[in-house]
């Protein structure tokens, strides 16, 4: 068995010059920050007398923590388990179960809430509760873990598995004290996109009803008028989300332990008994609750309308336009984060993905304010005018969904040996070329990952989207919004329908492609 | 990585080519096409987010050549954008869906006087701003609805009485922070002073039949098919369901009751949408024209027929369900008086539990 030692974190020591990589870092650090420092500033001015009371707050900020840990436990459960079902066990169905499971992320989580409750209500759940709101989060957010689990299991090596069986253990000894720890740093940082996601949401929260941060910064704005109450509410948003991620580096633990270099097929167990029904009925559950469910419930929504076609088509023209150049421009961001190297570059880019948690009200409100001086170099309605629009719109998406970028790319390259690394520099590259030319092409199937990833994050982005959206331009979530916000959730329906569907393809193209990802395959 | 880049850049060439896509098309790229060098340009920022609205934009450029372009986003965005954007502002129009709102832009210096003959002359003084900054539109109610049959009408004449014993686990509305909760709370405040309202809330929240969820369309379907027998929801809502075009929804309607509270006291709450030209508009004269045409007779129709809110001109044509529900006292209360007191209407709703 050859699993490599604990390796130095840091090369040996050379003499550190500023070379054009510091500048880089530097430059994308401000460029990521400033939407934050724009909030920053909003923050420092004074709060208006009446603003939120007291125990309001205090309400808000037990609901956010209790709601975001429990989710965070529920979609890690769900999907490490269902990631071990699905790579090292046979039952029927396993094929499909496989990439569906990614579906749920393909749907909007407040249209997941709206499902939700128009199923539970009429049977007598409280749906409308903290429970109710972990609920929708686990089951939206469960794909999260489930791609970085899926993808952590099935690039392990057997050897370290077959020899805990060889000495005696059962396969859930194995699984627990072998197969997850080696998949430890990949679960965590699923559990942290999944956190940071819950504490950025507002949609749900105010469907439901439930205090939380992100709705306590939007009720100080909305109703009170207090900007500066809202921009501090945000901050501290932030604050909490830089929390986590401190707390997911602790998490992944220290040690970068390669899995063994000799690749086999993995050796699938046949499931018996209970468990050969059980398992797949419940993986059919969280599907049928996450993804099933909220589309048939804008489907039945969506027959007693006659669709808005025109509006629809418009908007999917806009939304992939959005999406595919946010992608671009999100990983693009992602890379060069991830190609700095030192300590500096390394927190800069920690710090980075706090734009993940930031509600993507807060992020367009801090833009607005930093972007002012720009719009009165352009003219009005020029075509200039539609692209600074566009261009401020990409960079808030860079900057929101940066954190979705960097997980992907980060967990395919921490799985990469560091023994070819090694072997450029030894041959004289430096650190830059050895991650542009040797790491990135090895990893190349997480870039893709990423920017699928991003691509569906952007589809279903709705509030940053609302902000900054060039004039007279909608996509598809906010065409469903100003349907929805005008009560008249019929044809809603389509544009939703329209955007799950223009979402499913990146998903299970993802999904496909992570089969294909194991070596030797 | 040459495999790579070239997929990405091929999906963005895929992308620019719905450059195919019709040229009246509302996409990204006809955006960035020039328009006719002759064509005159007003860009609207607008807080309401009405599909009926496209009809009074198309009708204005049919009738003078002059295009709209429309920023659309929530009230407190579009003023925290107006600000920002200061002298370098696109905005000509800022039309705003709650008075609330218009008080605020006013409030933040980013309405120039309308000086406009037209407007003065069609709009009655109470729904324009004494200063002359902003103007109302259309309005809509926020009134009474019952289940037939359940209650007297006698019995929620007022708004007050919504708070009474006699209406105990019976009423439904939305969660109080909603924008037109509040407004009605505000004017309610600007009635009868804070501690009654206070009291009021209280005893409203003690009538609940069921925890504050949905929206106004909600509360009207649950008042014959749910739990609630009175209910507070805006006019237009309930007009929609009337005369929808699915006949579920129109039985619906007919089961149930409106009453116009305080009808020989302060009269019925409205809101009301209006706009006004913004102070560092390029186009100032052509946004006096397209506010101008707002107030005309083919405009004013197209507020009630699309949207069912009533014509701020008196006398304006109007479908004949709409009229039979526009006859009704309406409070007159100057928006000043009434949107002073926005921030502590949340405070009255937050105090009384009002979820």
């Amino acid at each position: 068995m050859a699993v490599t030692a604990a390796l130095p974190r840091r090369w040996p020591h050379v003499t550190p010059r500023l070379g054009l990589g510091h500048i880089w870092v530097l430059g994308l650090a401000m460029l990521i920050l400033a939407p934050l420092g724009g909030l920053g500033l909003l923050a420092a001015q004074p709060a208006s007398t009446l603003s939120l009371p007291a125990d309001y707050l205090r309400s808000a900020v037990v609901h956010t923590i209790a709601i975001t840990v429990a989710t965070a436990v529920v979609a890690g459960t769900l999907g490490t388990l269902a990631a071990w079902c699905v790579v090292m066990y046979r039952f029927p169905g396993r094929g499909i179960l496989s990439w569906a499971l990614i579906l749920p992320f393909a749907v909007p989580a407040y249209v997941g809430a709206y499902g939700l409750a128009v199923a539970a209500e009429p049977l007598g759940l409280p749906v409308r509760t903290p429970v109710g709101m972990v609920l929708v989060y686990g089951l939206a957010f469960m794909p999260y873990v489930y791609v970085s689990a899926r993808a952590a299991f099935i690039s392990q090596s057997v050897c370290a598995f077959e020899a805990a069986r060889a000495l005696g253990a059962t396969p859930l000894r194995a699984f627990w004290h072998v197969a997850l720890p080696m998949a430890r740093p990949a679960i965590v940082a699923g559990m942290a996109l999944v956190m940071m996601e819950t504490v950025a949401d507002y949609g749900v929260a105010a469907y439901f009803g439930v205090p939380t941060l992100a709705g306590a910064a939007m009720r100080a704005w909305l109703s009170y008028g207090d900007l500066a109450s809202a921009a501090r509410v945000a901050v501290s948003i932030a604050a909490l989300a830089g929390l986590l991620l401190l707390l997911e580096r602790h998490g992944r633990g220290h040690s970068r332990v390669q899995a063994g270099r000799i690749w086999r097929c993995l050796n699938t167990l046949p499931l018996r008994g209970a468990a050969r029904w059980g398992v797949p009925l419940a993986l059919w559950g969280i599907i049928g609750l996450g993804f099933v469910l909220p589309v048939t419930v804008l489907a039945l929504q969506a027959e007693r309308h006659t669709p808005p076609w025109d509006d629809s088509l418009q908007a999917l023209i806009n939304s992939i336009c959005f999406a595919v150049l946010g992608a671009v421009v999100a990983v693009s961001m992602a890379l060069l984060v991830l190609q700095a190297h030192g300590r500096a570059a390394a927190l800069i880019g920690r710090l980075a993905r706090l734009g993940y948690a930031v509600p993507g009200t807060a992020l367009a409100v801090g833009l607005i304010g930093v972007s002012a001086p720009l719009w009165t170099l352009t003219p009005a309605h020029s075509a200039a005018s539609v692209l600074l629009a566009l261009a401020i719109l990409l960079y808030a998406y860079g900057v929101r969904f940066l954190a979705a970028g960097t997980e992907p790319i980060e967990a395919g390259l921490h799985r990469l040996s560091p023994s070819a690394t090694a072997a450029a520099r030894t041959l004289g590259a430096s650190a830059s070329a050895a991650f542009w030319r040797i790491r990135l092409p090895a990893a190349q199937s997480a870039l893709w990952a990423a920017l699928a990833l991003v691509f569906v994050d952007i589809l279903k982005e709705l509030p940053a989207t609302l902000i900054l959206r060039p004039s007279g331009l909608e996509s598809l979530a906010t065409l469903a919004y100003n349907f929805a916000s005008d009560e008249r959730l019929g044809h809603a329906a389509w544009p939703a329908l329209l955007l799950v569907a223009a979402a499913c393809a990146p998903v299970m193209w993802v999904s496909w492609h992570m089969d294909r990802t194991r070596p030797g395959a | 990585m040459i495999r790579f880049a070239c997929t990405i850049i091929a999906a963005t060439l895929v992308t620019a080519s719905t450059l195919l896509a019709p040229a009246h098309a509302d996409t990204v790229f006809s955006a960035l096409r020039k328009p006719a060098a002759d064509t005159q340009i007003i860009t609207l920022y607008t807080a309401r987010h009405y599909d009926a609205d496209k009809a009074l934009y198309e009708q204005f450029q049919a009738k003078t050549g002059i295009q709209v372009k429309v920023v659309q986003a929530k009230p407190e965005l579009l003023i925290e954008r107006l600000k920002a954007e200061g002298k370098g502002s696109a905005a000509d129009v800022v039309l705003m869906a709650d008075a609330v709102s218009l008080q605020r832009t006013k409030d933040a210096g980013l309405l120039q006087p309308l000086a406009s003959k037209a407007i003065n002359s069609r709009i009655p003084a109470h729904l324009r701003d004494g200063d002359d900054r902003w103007t109302g539109l259309a309005y809509r109610a926020r009134v009474i609805f019952y289940r037939k049959g359940a209650v007297q009408r006698r019995d929620i004449a007022s708004y007050a009485d919504l708070a009474s014993d006699k209406l105990r686990g019976k009423v439904c509305v939305r969660p109080g922070d909603n924008p037109y909760n509040l407004s009605l709370v505000s004017a309610l405040i600007a009635r009868w002073g804070l501690d009654d309202t206070q009291r009021w809330a209280k005893g409203l929240v003690a009538n609940f039949a069921r925890p504050p969820q949905g929206n106004d369309t909600d509360q009207l379907r649950a008042l014959v098919n749910g739990p609630c027998q009175v209910a507070i929801a805006n006019s237009y809502y309930y007009l929609r369901l009337l005369r929808s075009d699915n006949p579920k929804d129109r039985d619906l309607a007919r089961q149930i009751g409106v009453v116009f509270p305080d009808q020989r006291g302060d009269g019925a709450h409205i809101n009301i949408t209006g706009g006004g030209i913004a102070t560092y508009a390029p186009n100032p004269d052509a946004a006096r024209a397209f506010l101008a045409f707002l107030t005309t007779d083919s405009a004013q129709r197209i507020f009630a027929e699309a949207n069912n809110e009533y014509p701020a001109v008196r006398g304006a044509p109007m479908p004949e369900a709409v009229r039979i529900f526009s006859r009704f006292a309406a409070d007159r209360t100057p928006v000043a008086e009434i949107t002073r007191h926005g921030a502590t209407a949340q405070s009255v709703v937050d105090a009384a539990a009002w979820r």
